[in-house]
């Protein structure tokens, strides 16, 4: 085996452990986040600038610090501003999985989704930009 | 405004405000009551229905956002009693005044769907509906039921 195989090779087994590794989580359809996001609307707004809800705006959420995401908002619990989170399609499954314990003192009042493609679905629809 | 609704598989067609909450659409437009008011601020969970399988307040669903997606109401569990949550809720005598149940068996028969076997954390963090008589043993007992009877 030439030394260029070997690389070759090594850079393979990479590439698909990292393709898995970044495929852990079920692909989303964010039309049917979209449809999900329904049940969170009350609380929730997706347009920067709307009046203010029980809940921050979700205009961008991917890539910004938990507590940050809507500057807007002045009732962040103090568990969600100091918890050093950045939002990640990893992080939002978590979160959404069971808000309560990954977050402990937290004020969102949301029990959580069990079903992981029905997290998977909002997490794409939050991850694109909203009309 | 004109909205149509897929509720338990059939279309229907409503006149109303897209604003309204989508409790008082299948209450009292569509005539589907066994989907119950309890505080009006998605709390309480007497409200539960399912959005495409996925169990939501409908007191704090929007009409208008709610109508792109599959509704199931306690109505639409079974046509006649026989999903395992109902069997166990009769075979366990859960229910006292009985007003909780609609929510609470859609909020179980959401997490059951999503976790057949679930624990009884699961349970307490998933169905976290009010019971006001207080019978949230028998209730968990007949989730756990419940799941037993599906292989």
């Amino acid at each position: 085996m030439t030394a260029e195989r070997l690389l070759a090779g090594a850079l393979l087994i990479a590439v698909l452990i990292a393709g898995t590794a970044a495929s852990a989580l079920p692909p989303g359809d964010a039309a049917a986040g979209a449809r999900a996001f329904a049940a969170c609307a009350a609380c929730h707004a997706r347009i920067a600038g709307a009046p203010q809800r029980n809940g921050p705006a979700l205009v961008a959420v991917i890539g910004k610090r938990a507590g940050a995401v809507d500057p807007g908002y002045a009732a962040y619990s103090p568990a969600l501003k100091s918890a050093k989170l950045t939002w990640t399609a990893e992080t939002l499954d978590a979160w959404l999985a069971r808000p309560a314990k990954f977050v402990p003192g937290n004020r969102m009042a949301y029990p959580g989704m069990p079903d992981p493609v029905a997290r998977a679905n909002l997490i794409a629809f939050l991850t694109t930009p909203p009309k | 405004m004109a909205l149509t609704f897929q509720i338990n598989g059939k279309a229907h067609q409503v006149d109303a405000d897209p604003d309204t909450p989508l409790l008082w659409i299948l209450r009292d437009h569509v005539g589907l009551t066994g989907t119950k008011f309890g505080c009006g601020i998605a709390q309480c969970g007497a409200c539960t229905v399912h959005l495409d399988g996925a169990a939501a307040r409908s007191c704090q669903v929007r009409a208008g956002d709610a109508a792109g997606a599959a509704i199931t109401t306690i109505e639409g569990l079974s046509p006649d009693r026989s999903h395992p949550l109902q069997m166990a809720w009769i075979e366990n005598n859960v229910p006292q005044c009985g007003y909780c149940q609609s929510g609470m068996i859609m909020a179980a028969a959401a997490l059951l769907k999503a976790t057949p076997k679930p624990s009884d954390e699961d349970i307490a963090t998933y169905v976290d509906n009010i019971c006001r008589c207080g019978t949230y043993n028998r209730i968990r007992s007949a989730i756990q039921k419940a799941a037993g009877m599906v292989a």
